[in-house]
């Protein structure tokens, strides 16, 4: 099996594509980099020959399964949103995903957000049930997810600064100028709007207004998703990944861009999850 | 006009841990620069917190030992702001739910006894530690340190203390308390126990409080002292003159000009824009797990003062003195067993090692003397082998360079003389050498008696049996 791993997941030595990381050569590699290269899968740098994927989003036109937060170690996987990264498998072929899964799954003590479960083991059931669309019962989900990523993506970054590895700006007279030049110079737009609007959320007098709220909008998301799985015991269709991102339960999608939230199925779990 | 002093405190103390708070790095303090890091410690992505527990135990000790509440549940939240010492761009701290809350230390002064209360002690991760080089405009920075687990003990607010005297005597409690307790070495000159005073003045009987200054990078408890005084005498003199306005800043303490100096002020307070840890999961501290950490504790000070009183039939003031610091009631427990006299081994270390140990400016923690060598030269003194002075001088060698007493005794041929002979001829020659004095004795000058005695001392080296010598000279100026 060839695996390719995305590039915010540390592979000793190989360096990152980011800007902001263009000189740094990893050390170390990540947790599931380790236990890939230790079940005899090969690592493949190019992305078009692969039989599966490794990474934090879903890529076009695979099954792609986040497995419930926790499972898979974040050790060696550059932070974003920490309450939310979760590494899962992309395949064309579901069966060979969850096989990976299978491999990368585990607790791992370098991680302490990591599950108990030593092991999982994953079984594919195809499901026959309905599948209505659920968001969650919130009318901001959205703002929910983007206040909290935009507050954990901020600080997450506020450790590359020029200073210690990564890119460093030239020409500077004073240490900020050379912080602000670097950031300025490597970051693209998209990072520094959503930093400041990290920044802004979490500043005095927002923190309460923003970034509290939504943690307490966060918390009863989750509770209503979890109260509907055990009504129903079942799987619920959600339009997008957001859900999952803020409850941490898994979530499944498939090529055609149908994404659904799985947890525990009458016949049998559709995978093995432990939350 | 009468001003009142109100002060409040903040002392982080540094856990004595084997690793650090988040990773497997040393926390020893000493090592080369740089060499107790990893890339956790460098903020290097990829790498995730993992709490060490042995930190919690140690802060829940801290809570038990300055008779806290003990929260059940905590988590760590992330204190922002940008330095280059801090690898990550922030610290791991607690601010939501600090490990202990309401505490108290007694502390005892000149004035009386007084209960310090405090606010809360929280866990956090120390920060690395900027070095300025030398004819350069840069610096260097050491990670080391980076990561140390640290509590700090806030006083309570408002702020309750008034004088320099319970300021020191409250430092000096927490000292003994922690590390009696095991909780850390407390050396505040390697910076494991550091203090942050705030301080403002205000009219006698006033009840708002004045403007609020903070001094930071105090390192002793004497620039501690004296940096209070020096402070409390500046904001007392802007306030009587008006040529200065007080502004509530931060301010650094300079030690060898002995005066404070404006580090920013309020306008320049960072936002930290605390928030959780999501990457550190909440630990809960259950009854059991408070219980088996409490039955661990070791016998405390005033516990083993109360000890020392009974067992050993000390004065309290001894017994105070002798269990202040845990280093120094183990070196008396030691040398006491050797000896056999208590007594005699309080003298000892009261009025002489701890004497040693402040001419030395060094820390009585660092003491490393052979105790069986002091009960050595008790004993020697006590069954008339030498004389006071002269093992007071072999026991300073013993404390500095670790001589054997008893061959160095030979060697220097210190042993007391007790000779009937040698001594009546020193003693009449000392008496013969000074008719004066003599003239003095008999019109009643019992002062000069002192003279004979050091004359005879002089002619003997310092080794004559001083018992003997007295007694000789009584009788020779009395039969003249």
């Amino acid at each position: 099996m060839k695996v390719f791993v995305e590039d915010n997941i540390l592979i000793k030595d190989r360096m990152c594509k980011a800007k902001i990381l263009c000189n740094f050569k990893p050390p170390y590699s990540a947790a599931a980099v380790e236990k890939i290269l230790a079940a005899g899968m090969e690592i493949t740098d190019s992305q078009s020959g692969a039989d599966a994927v490794l990474g934090t989003s879903a890529p076009d036109n695979m099954f792609y399964i986040r497995p419930t937060y926790g499972t898979v170690s974040r050790y060696g996987l550059v932070a974003d949103v920490s309450s939310m990264d979760q590494i899962g498998v992309g395949a064309s072929n579901i069966g060979d995903a969850f096989a990976v899964l299978s491999v990368i799954a585990g607790h791992d003590e370098k991680d302490g957000t990591s599950l108990p479960a030593e092991k999982y083991e994953y079984e594919y059931y195809p499901y026959e049930g309905d599948l209505s669309i659920y968001t969650g019962g919130c009318d901001y989900l959205y703002e929910v997810y983007t206040i909290i990523a935009a507050a954990e993506f901020c600080n997450n970054v506020s450790r590359f600064d020029g200073l210690k590895f990564g890119y460093r700006a030239q020409n500077f007279s004073s240490m900020d100028e050379l912080v602000i030049k670097s950031r300025s110079e490597a970051f693209t737009l998209e990072s520094k709007l959503k930093a400041m609007m990290g920044a802004y959320v979490l500043s005095e007098g927002q923190f309460e207004k923003y970034y509290q709220k939504a943690v307490k909008a966060r918390r009863l998301i989750k509770q209503s998703v979890s109260e509907l799985f055990l009504r129903d015991n079942t799987v619920i269709g959600v339009p997008d990944m957001t859900i999952s991102y803020l409850t941490g339960f898994p979530a499944l999608a498939a090529p055609g861009g149908k994404i659904y939230l799985a947890y525990a199925h009458k016949e049998g779990l559709l995978w093995n999850t432990k939350l | 006009m009468e001003y009142e002093v109100v002060m409040g405190i903040e002392v982080h103390v540094e856990l004595a841990t084997e690793s650090k708070l988040f990773c497997a790095c040393s926390a020893k303090f000493g090592a080369g620069a740089n060499e107790n890091i990893c890339p956790a410690c460098a903020g290097m992505p990829g790498f995730l917190p993992v709490l060490n527990k042995a930190a919690v135990e140690l802060a829940v000790k801290a809570g038990l030992v300055t008779g806290s509440e003990i929260t059940r549940r905590i988590t760590f939240d992330k204190k922002n702001y940008f330095y280059p010492d801090l690898s990550t761009g922030y610290q791991i701290t607690q601010w939501f739910s600090p490990i202990c809350k309401n505490g108290r230390v007694e502390i005892e002064t000149a004035s009386g006894a007084k209960t310090m209360r405090l606010k809360q002690i929280h866990i956090e991760e120390d920060a690395g530690k900027l070095v300025h080089m030398p004819h350069s405009s840069s610096s260097m920075v050491d990670y080391n340190r980076a990561g140390v687990p640290l509590i700090e003990i806030v006083s309570a607010y408002p702020p309750e203390f008034r004088t320099a005297d319970e300021v020191i005597a409250y430092l000096k409690k927490l000292q003994s308390l922690l590390v009696y307790a095991g909780v850390s070495d407390c050396k505040m000159h390697e910076g494991s126990m550091r203090a942050d005073i705030n301080i403002s003045v205000r009219k006698a009987g006033d009840e708002k409080l004045g403007t609020r200054v903070e001094i930071k990078n105090m390192n002793s408890l004497k620039a501690i002292a004296n940096a209070i005084e020096y402070e409390s005498d500046r904001q007392i003199e802007a306030l009587e003159t008006g040529y200065e306005e007080l502004v509530q800043e931060t301010r650094g303490w300079d030690e060898e000009k002995n005066m404070s100096f404006s580090m920013r002020s309020k306008e320049d307070a960072t936002d930290y824009r605390y928030f959780p840890n999501a990457d550190v999961m909440p630990v809960t501290v259950s009854a059991e797990w408070i219980e088996s950490i409490k039955s661990s504790l070791p016998e405390l000070a005033h516990e083993k003062l109360a000890r020392f009183a009974e067992q050993y039939k000390l004065s309290g003031y001894d017994a105070g003195i002798l269990t202040e610091n845990r280093r120094l009631s183990e070196i008396f427990e030691e040398t006491a067993l050797y000896c056999g006299s208590p007594k005699e081994a309080a003298n000892w270390l009261i009025s002489g090692l701890l004497d040693f140990v402040k001419e030395d400016g060094a820390e009585i923690e660092d003491i490393q003397i052979d105790c069986k060598k002091i009960a050595y030269l008790i004993t020697a003194v006590l069954n008339g082998v030498i004389n006071r002075p002269s093992a007071r001088a072999v026991f300073h060698k013993v404390y500095s360079e670790n001589i054997d007493p008893e061959a160095y005794i030979k060697a220097n041929n210190l042993g007391m003389i007790s000779d009937d002979g040698l001594l009546y001829r020193a003693c009449r020659e000392a008496v013969a050498e000074d008719p004066d004095g003599v003239k003095k004795y008999k019109n009643g000058n019992a002062k000069v008696f002192a003279a004979f005695v050091g004359g005879v001392m002089r002619k003997l080296k310092g080794k004559a049996n001083p018992d003997m010598v007295n007694e000789m000279i009584k009788k020779i100026l009395d039969d003249m």
